[in-house]
């Protein structure tokens, strides 16, 4: 039996103001169901959007300066108050941006002037489960690099940064820690509209993918892979690109992410990810 | 500038290597079973009930950034418990202005009450004052005291919980205290000097 101290609020000895004060107090309430789904439902967001939607304050500039402005067009997105969506003529959405619909708003294409996602309409996800490709293709993450890699890719998203004020504009902290709404996931759209809707799409996708991760890497990199086919030119293509590299080594691919991951750090020193991969690189080496 | 080298599809289809990671747990796994003690060392830092989702959001976006570089030397628990208290610190250092209009309610529950505090506080206004002294406290003291006061855990399980040895939450235990009577002495001398 070990010594226990008495209990200040049980003793005779103590001063009866602390006393009584002590036994007023009520002890710590329990984390209620109602509290754990709406914490978990604000984390999923968190976990979909590893470099996006955390700690965008800090890292806005780096981002910005490393990934020009295409991302820093994301973020600037990403970040915009849902009343200045509104203003914009933009769907009133969530701050994460997560499409709530799967067909833009026929009044958000047309303040977008239209602006359709090269390579998004060449395939829809529709026609992709009806048919999955082969085995030996399934897992190609050759393509998904290819096509999108974060290294040589050009922005393409000037639409998007004409259509919102630079990030420096909404001094809002991150969504990621206050402010996220619940918003139910739906299946990406077929055609990004707008580049609001497509980085939703984006985002919609990677944040599946991340989801699986874990669990289901296969499975993620089939999402992964739809997502390159979608967006060849991704604002999200390095997320894209850690996420590759995560499911590759949960998968059992240590030496392929380990491969990945070095050409990743060379090219993008000192990203919010550079722990994760130098871990993976680490890993496979022992 | 580095170039990506083709990769040849096949080699992305072999059979898992033997350096295979083992599985970690994600943030989500972290959130799922441990959540719950975040929630209530959250509440034993004094964050307010209306602040709770906010800041246990905050304590995962950390988690999530960190958990690569947690290395199992500590327990999952002794992990968390240092992150929240870090982040329960700033939070509670941003929201001073809202501390100080609480102990402002405080003064009026005092000015009410114009007898002898020790016993004119009805059990509500106990709470309440026991509430505005324990934020008088810095956060790792005000936990340890609503943990074995209040809670009235077990100085083993506080142990467990801090990853410190047992001998050490009796001297903090001691502290705490001390740090608790001097804020009760301030109240009663504030108290007494409004009847004058």
């Amino acid at each position: 039996m070990t010594f226990e101290p008495e209990r200040w609020k049980d003793s005779a000895d103590v001063d009866p103001l602390t006393r009584d004060l002590l036994r007023a107090g009520r002890k710590t309430p329990a984390f209620s169901a109602t509290a754990r789904m709406r914490g978990e439902r604000r984390l999923a967001k968190v976990a979909a959007a590893p470099v996006v939607a955390i700690g965008v304050g800090l890292w806005s500039k780096v981002v910005a300066a490393a990934f020009g402005a295409g991302f820093a067009s994301a973020l600037a997105v990403i970040s915009v108050s849902p009343a200045l969506r509104k203003k914009l003529g933009g769907e009133p959405v969530s701050s994460l941006a997560v499409a709530s619909s799967p067909s833009p708003s026929p009044r958000a294409s047309a303040s977008m002037g239209g602006f359709s996602a090269p390579g998004a309409v060449a395939e829809t996800p529709e026609s992709e489960s009806e048919s999955p490709p082969p085995a030996r293709d399934r897992y190609s993450t050759n393509h998904i690099v290819r096509s999108g890699s974060a290294r040589s890719r050009v922005p393409v998203v000037p639409d998007a940064a004409r259509a919102v004020p630079a990030i420096s504009a909404f001094p809002e902290p991150a969504p990621a820690l206050s402010g996220l709404e619940e918003t139910p996931v739906a299946p990406p759209p077929a055609s990004a509209t707008s580049p609001d809707t497509r980085l939703s799409a984006e985002v919609q996708l990677l944040q599946q993918a991340r989801a699986m991760v874990n669990v289901d890497p296969n499975g993620a990199l089939d999402v992964l892979n739809r997502h390159a086919r979608l967006f060849p030119d991704a604002a999200l293509a390095m997320e894209r690109e850690v996420l590759v590299i995560e499911a590759l080594a949960h998968s059992g691919r240590a030496t392929d992410a380990r491969e990945r991951a070095k050409e990743l750090l060379a090219s993008s020193p000192g990203a919010l990810y550079t722990a994760r991969l130098q871990r993976i690189v680490a890993k496979g080496t022992r | 500038m580095n170039v990506r080298t083709p990769m040849n599809v096949f080699t992305l289809l072999k059979a898992p290597e033997e350096t295979a990671l083992p599985p970690e747990p994600s943030v989500e796994d972290v959130y799922r079973s441990h959540a719950d003690f975040v929630w209530t060392a959250l509440q034993r830092f004094g964050i307010r009930a209306e602040d709770l989702d906010d800041v246990l959001q905050e304590v995962f976006v950390v988690v999530y950034k960190r958990l690569p570089s947690f290395r199992g030397d500590a327990q999952m628990t002794t992990w968390l418990y240092g992150i929240s208290l870090r982040v329960a610190s700033v939070h509670r250092r941003r929201s001073h202005v809202r501390r100080e209009r609480d102990m402002l309610e405080l003064e009026d529950i005092h000015s009410v009450d114009s007898t002898n505090p020790e016993d004119g506080l009805a059990e509500r206004q106990r709470r309440s004052v026991l509430e505005a002294l324990l934020d008088e406290l810095d956060v790792e003291k005000r936990a340890l005291l609503v943990m074995f006061e209040i809670d009235e855990l077990p100085c083993e399980e506080i142990a467990a919980i801090l990853g410190i040895p047992v001998g050490t939450v009796y001297s903090r235990l001691h502290a705490a205290r001390r740090a608790f009577a001097k804020a009760v002495d301030r109240f009663r001398s504030r108290a007494k000097g409004r009847q004058r």
